[in-house]
């Protein structure tokens, strides 16, 4: 006869089963008998110890963006929990998979305001695709089975697990093996061939056609088979902030990110264009700018697995709720050879006209000269994280994006990395959310997903100060992260609007107190580098990216005022685009963010 | 003037904790209030019949769709009354 166990053990034991290989975690007096079957269960699961909850949930959203497998997280009950309900909004708004798991007070006590006690259940109802409170140890295989399902089918999404302290270390009598219960939840939904055919039809009979590419096409592993559908099609492709890595940058076809800071080449194809095919993309404020004076001229096609987004923003002339590839697939039969010759050339036109530029010929840093140098030196290989702000929006423009070569995974990951390496999303970032703090922990997470390439943390000074504490983690785990920190000493985007729009009253954007960050990497033990003039960026970056065994923070001081475009007003149309600094007074945005 | 005829919504939601909240809540994110809601067990185990009175929607795919995302709902209907 077996020895029984606590449902603590189970609940690992099914981790197991589900190929987890890290937690990231943080414990507290709930959670006790969960850490504990950490070691009494034998497991090879590793636990990655975190310094705040936040950082852990972060952690498992860049480890799951990067491994295509979703991130677990382990906290304790009250705080704990309460600390990871940015990190859940993150994952909710970017499609993130994510299995979370919290302690709880024991269930008799539920409700009469205990020791460490929340309503996490409540409390982040609105963040988490689906979330559980477990009230029977012998029910914890199925829940955990479903969480997984939910979590990594149709559009992904957190699912958050409450499990109280008497349900955790509750004897469990049953099965391991426990089969989901789910009728009402559906996810798979073929495509409309009728519908597919109808889109192919319009694309042909059009003159200016555009392909929009989201976060969805990457989430679809469809990269390449939205090359072959572009290239067959002659058609160019812009991509939004998430969709950065669907089709490469590097392409004749491309157009770059479109948007609020995107390429002006993007934005007026955008704006020209009589046929849009959006991709897996819902079409957010920061693309779309005034969204009844968008793509007005057009036929609007979208593909979407979540038909909540379909005709959410864009009214739409044919939509298909679909995956990603398969609905690509579908397109791809009708798709003749054909010729957009006079399109594309008027839009190389614009790329002339229009280049992302930067001065070169100053004495003072500038984030954009930074971020391309970095690209230079990586080749344009290596993970990139990054916070929101300023630097995030002039990595997205100078870090350009191709997928991976060999991007089959998840299954095949470890064939992969065995022989190069190299393989699948190399862009990182917090584009729904916009979460400050989001890019060391998520480089942290991407590291531990893929060993073998250069994770860099591109991050402003301001976010960098919400997570520094994992430093801790890094260290430990010897993770060579390369954090860069473009340190303006201000919060720059914010600062950048009150100029812009705020007659340049500065209101709670100096970062006057920032420490000297080289002294702070060394006291946890990473390698701190300082870079303030150009004549040593070169060099020092190169030095940055050859450390293999500890995690190197590179203070770079930048130009404190720089201003990121070409811009966008938010809610303004497309047309307003300021491509170069105004001369002139702006009127303030209508747009929220 | 806006309309103001109440709308009507049936959904059938599985009987578990919280589901009340899971479905209040993609109300209240629209900013819609809730006139009136009534909720009564189906004769299959474990489906209850949600019926919910609001003012008018103006988007009701929209919020049946964000229904159809909840996990424990299914058979979202939208009726629109004009008295």
């Amino acid at each position: 006869m077996t020895e029984p166990i606590d449902g603590a053990i189970a609940l690992i034991k099914v981790l197991e089963k589900h190929g987890v290989e890290y937690i990231f975690g943080y414990s507290g007096g709930a959670a006790i008998p969960i850490f504990d079957a950490l070691i009494t269960s034998k497991t090879k699961i590793k636990l990655i110890m975190v310094r705040h909850e936040q950082g852990a949930a972060h952690m498992a959203d860049g480890y799951a963006r990067a491994s295509g497998k979703p991130g677990v997280v382990l906290v304790t009950s009250g705080p704990g929990a309460g600390n990871i309900v940015t990190g859940l909004m993150t994952a909710q708004m970017d499609s993130v998979p994510m299995i979370v798991i919290c302690g709880q007070q024991i269930t008799s006590m539920l409700g009469l305001d205990a020791f460490q006690e929340a309503d996490v259940f409540n409390l982040t109802m609105p963040v988490v695709k689906h979330n559980y409170q477990i009230r029977v140890t012998n029910d914890i295989p199925r829940i955990v089975n479903e969480a997984f399902y939910i979590a990594t089918t149709g559009r992904p999404g957190p699912v958050l697990i409450d499990l109280p302290k008497d349900i955790s270390s509750g004897l469990f009598t049953s099965t391991l093996e426990q089969p989901i219960d789910l009728p009402a939840y559906q996810h798979e939904h073929p495509v409309d061939k009728t519908k597919a055919k109808a889109i192919a039809k319009a694309w042909l009979k059009s003159k200016r056609p555009v392909i929009l590419a989201g976060h969805g096409v990457i989430i679809s592993q469809a990269e390449n088979e939205l090359t072959k559908l572009a290239e067959a099609m002659n058609t160019p492709v812009t991509t939004t902030l998430l969709g950065k890595g669907a089709f490469p940058e590097s392409h004749p076809l491309s157009l770059g990110m479109l948007g609020m800071h995107g390429t002006a080449y993007a934005n007026k194809a955008i704006v020209e264009c009589d046929f849009l095919l959006n991709i897996g993309s819902r079409f957010d404020d920061r693309i779309v700018g005034k969204a009844s004076e968008f793509c007005k001229q057009a036929f609007i096609a979208h593909i979407d697995i979540d038909a909540s987004e379909l005709g959410k923003i864009i009214k739409t002339d044919i939509a298909i709720r679909a995956d990603a590839k398969a609905a690509i697939a579908a397109i791809q039969i009708y798709a003749k050879n054909s010729d957009f010759s006079d399109w594309n050339c008027h839009l190389d036109e614009y790329r002339k006209l229009y280049p992302l530029h930067y001065p070169t010929d100053t004495n003072t840093l500038s984030m954009q000269r930074v971020i391309d140098t970095v690209y230079k030196l990586t080749s344009g290989q290596a993970i990139v994280t990054t916070d929101v702000g300023q630097h995030q929006m002039w990595a997205a423009q100078f870090y350009k994006t191709d997928p991976s070569v060999d991007w089959t995974r998840p299954a095949q990951l470890d064939a992969v990395q065995d022989d190069k390496g190299l393989g699948g999303p190399r862009w990182i970032s917090s584009g729904g959310a916009g979460t400050m703090g989001f890019g060391f922990p998520a480089a942290i997470g991407a590291q531990l997903a893929r060993p073998k390439e250069q994770v860099i943390a591109i991050v402003g000074d301001g976010g960098f100060q919400m997570t520094l504490c994992e430093l801790a983690t890094a260290c430990i785990n010897k993770l060579p992260v390369v954090v860069i920190i473009m340190n303006n000493h201000y919060l720059g985007m914010v600062r950048q609007w009150q100029e812009l729009f705020f007659d340049n009253r500065e209101s709670g954007v100096n970062l006057e107190g920032n420490p000297n960050f080289v002294i702070l990497a060394e006291a946890y033990g990473a390698k701190g580098i300082n870079i303030e003039s150009p004549s040593e960026l070169e060099n020092k970056l190169q030095e940055a990216l050859s450390i293999k065994n500890r995690p190197v923070i590179v203070n770079v001081e930048v130009a404190k005022t720089d201003n990121v475009f070409p811009m966008v007003p938010a809610g303004a149309p497309l047309t307003s685009m300021i491509i170069e600094p105004p001369t002139i007074k702006l009127a303030k945005p209508t747009g929220s963010t | 003037m806006q309309n103001d005829y109440p709308s009507t919504i049936t959904l059938i939601v599985r009987d578990t904790p919280g589901v009340l909240v899971r479905v209040a809540q993609v109300f209240s994110r629209r900013n819609l209030n809730i006139k009136s809601i009534h909720v009564e067990p189906t004769s299959v185990t474990p489906w209850s019949t949600m019926t919910i009175t609001t003012s008018n929607i103006s988007q009701p795919q929209q919020i049946i769709s964000q229904l159809e995302k909840l996990v424990d709902a299914k058979d979202i209907k939208h009726n629109s009354s004009t008295h």
